[in-house]
């Protein structure tokens, strides 16, 4: 099995070094760098003027939070999101699926393989992203922002790529819709509503890492408590790395599970 | 000798549509064509077969394996050729090949000297080395060949191996599963519509229309006429060896294409035709038993399935 899953996992990454893949790879790693040098030396001197009397923590929690939504956000949703979220429909449309299930456990090993060759595809443009852009940014104490935004990466992506692997083995023939929509709905939405429901979210824990981790004040004025702390919640950072390390083996369970009680092959032919 | 695949009474509903109804089928080794027009639930019993789809009730084995739960060590043990043209973008032939290979559980390297060995069997040569996207139409078949016998499977489902080749690559072809099946013991079914080709190499026939099995049977069985005759083809005039024929009690006919028709043991009639055909001075063209045609089993079959 462990042999299946390699053989899938190094084939995907020998398919993934083609032109258009590695141009993907470049915009992911580049696009957070040139947002951070965008904001980093075209603000205008009346701006930049204006930023200098603010004080040191703020540009820190400004820097950390476009970070946190550049890199362990949108990089890592995003690259998540195109290249687990097809496992199965990529193969469908080229009617290779019954091909590779009729090996033995193949359809498992193309799952799991898929999975960590997009695991390991997106973080390494985000790690790049993060070590141009940290510099640049003059964030002070870059090497913490770093270390933080690193450990955050590494915990999205494996979450994600399950959540989407796991979307896009549920309903196959429409994945990328109801990975899109889950994504806007759950991760964007129901994220900010302060209630229980939002413990649910994958964001709920990065969010609360991100606090902990680059050690952000969440007071409001005068000290008093605002309204982002409900949001965070008061869980000890342990409890959301468990959380987010149970997550991925949890999902492909349960994706290998799917497909298991699936008949994809009936409806990817049309013969009877 | 148990059967290779023993099904009873298997039924597959897709929905209200019903693909296999009550389907009892028992499969020996050799090469086995099966048979059916479209929509008869062929595709769905080679599904079946392979744990691909779920029955929606029945039971059956094959290789001793149980269907549905088993299919593990079935999917291990059979090659499969799907009708499909599927093939792995951005790869060569031989990586193609060999990713399968390994994908039936073959270590890397050994693999790989599979690989090389089967498309040479398969009769890719320096095409191995190109991207499968390239490949014509007669090479896609040969590569989905040779992913289906990377792994040495003890049986192997072919879907439409022959559509596509020209008439001399379908007869290599049709040579490389004669060889698999009585040099190497593979037991062997075939799915096509090209009956030609299944009455040139198939031991059994089974002929499926509207998800019922209609014929179940081997082949020398169902070409023998219900009646013994000789087929006779004369090289010139037929109405004196007509005659000849006649005279001595034998009855005769002759059909529109000219093939004379004589009732009674093929073996004796031989010798009495040839020495008639030299008396009277006509030469043979061809002298065969009489069996019934594979298009007239198979187009029986499909008519009565067919009745309601």
């Amino acid at each position: 099995m462990i042999g299946n899953v390699a053989a899938v996992f190094l084939f995907e990454w020998k398919r993934a070094l083609t032109l258009p893949r590695m141009a993907w790879w470049a915009v992911l790693a580049l696009f957070p760098v040139f947002i951070v040098g965008v904001i980093r030396f075209t603000m205008p001197d009346e701006a930049r003027r204006a930023m200098n009397p603010i004080p040191a923590e703020q540009i820190w929690n400004f820097w950390a939070a476009m970070f946190y939504a550049l890199i362990p956000m949108l990089v890592s949703m995003l690259g998540t999101l195109l290249w687990a979220t097809p496992a199965i429909s990529a193969e469908l449309e080229r009617r290779s699926w019954v091909y590779l299930t009729v090996r033995p456990n193949g359809g498992t090993a193309v799952l799991l393989g898929k999975y960590l060759a997009a695991v390991t595809w997106v973080i390494p443009p985000a790690l790049i992203g993060l070590t141009i852009g940290v510099p640049l940014a003059d964030t002070g104490d870059g090497w913490r922002m770093w270390w933080a935004m690193v450990r955050l990466v590494c915990l999205s992506c494996p979450a994600y790529g399950a959540i989407y692997l796991m979307l896009g083995t549920l309903l196959p023939r429409r994945a990328l819709v109801l990975a899109v929509a889950y994504t806007l709905i759950f991760e964007l939405v129901i994220r900010f509503i302060p209630a229980v429901i939002n413990k649910l979210t994958v964001q709920f824990r990065l969010q609360a890492l991100l606090v902990e981790w680059c050690n952000l004040s969440l007071a409001g004025p005068g000290g008093r408590p605002s309204g982002v702390q409900a949001l965070i919640g008061d869980e000890p950072a342990w409890q959301h790395v468990s959380i987010l390390l149970l997550l991925p083996p949890v999902l492909l369970l349960i994706a290998v599970a799917i497909l298991r009680w699936s008949e994809f092959s009936a409806s990817a032919e049309s013969d009877v | 000798m148990a059967a290779l695949i023993d099904i009873v009474e298997i039924t597959k509903d897709y929905g209200r549509f019903r693909a296999l109804d009550c389907v009892s089928l028992q499969v020996e080794s050799g090469i086995t064509g099966l048979l059916g027009p479209n929509g008869a639930g062929k595709t769905t019993l080679i599904k079946v077969l392979l744990g691909l789809v779920k029955t929606s009730s029945g039971r059956g084995r094959l290789l001793n394996y149980e269907l549905g739960s088993q299919y593990r060590e079935i999917r291990a043990n059979v090659g499969y050729m799907p009708e499909d043209d599927c093939f792995l973008h951005g790869m060569t032939g031989v990586e193609c090949v060999q990713f399968v290979a390994q994908l039936s559980r073959i270590p890397e390297i050994e693999a790989l000297r599979r690989s090389h060995e089967i498309l040479d069997f398969c009769g890719l040569a320096q095409e191995r080395y190109r991207t499968v996207e390239t490949y014509s139409t007669g090479m896609r078949q040969k590569l989905r060949f040779a992913q289906a016998i990377v792994h040495d499977p003890p049986v192997l489902i072919l879907d439409e191996p022959t559509s596509g080749l020209d008439p001399e690559e379908r007869v290599i072809m049709l040579n490389r599963i004669r060889v698999l099946a009585r040099d190497h013991g593979k037991a062997v079914l075939i799915c096509t519509h090209i009956l030609p080709d299944v009455q040139s190499i198939s031991d059994s026939v089974v002929i499926l229309a509207r998800g019922r099995v209609q014929v179940a049977e081997r082949l020398s069985e169902l070409s023998r006429p219900a009646e013994p005759a000789l087929e006779v083809r004369l090289l010139g005039s037929p109405e004196r060896f007509t005659d000849v024929i006649r005279g001595s009690g034998v009855p005769i006919e002759s059909r529109s294409d000219g093939t004379l028709v004589l009732r009674g043991a093929p073996e004796e009639l031989a010798t009495q035709a040839w020495q008639v055909a030299e008396q009277v001075g006509v030469g043979v063209r061809s002298l065969t038993a009489s069996r019934n045609s594979l298009e007239e089993i198979f187009l029986n079959a499909v008519r009565e399935g067919g009745k309601p």
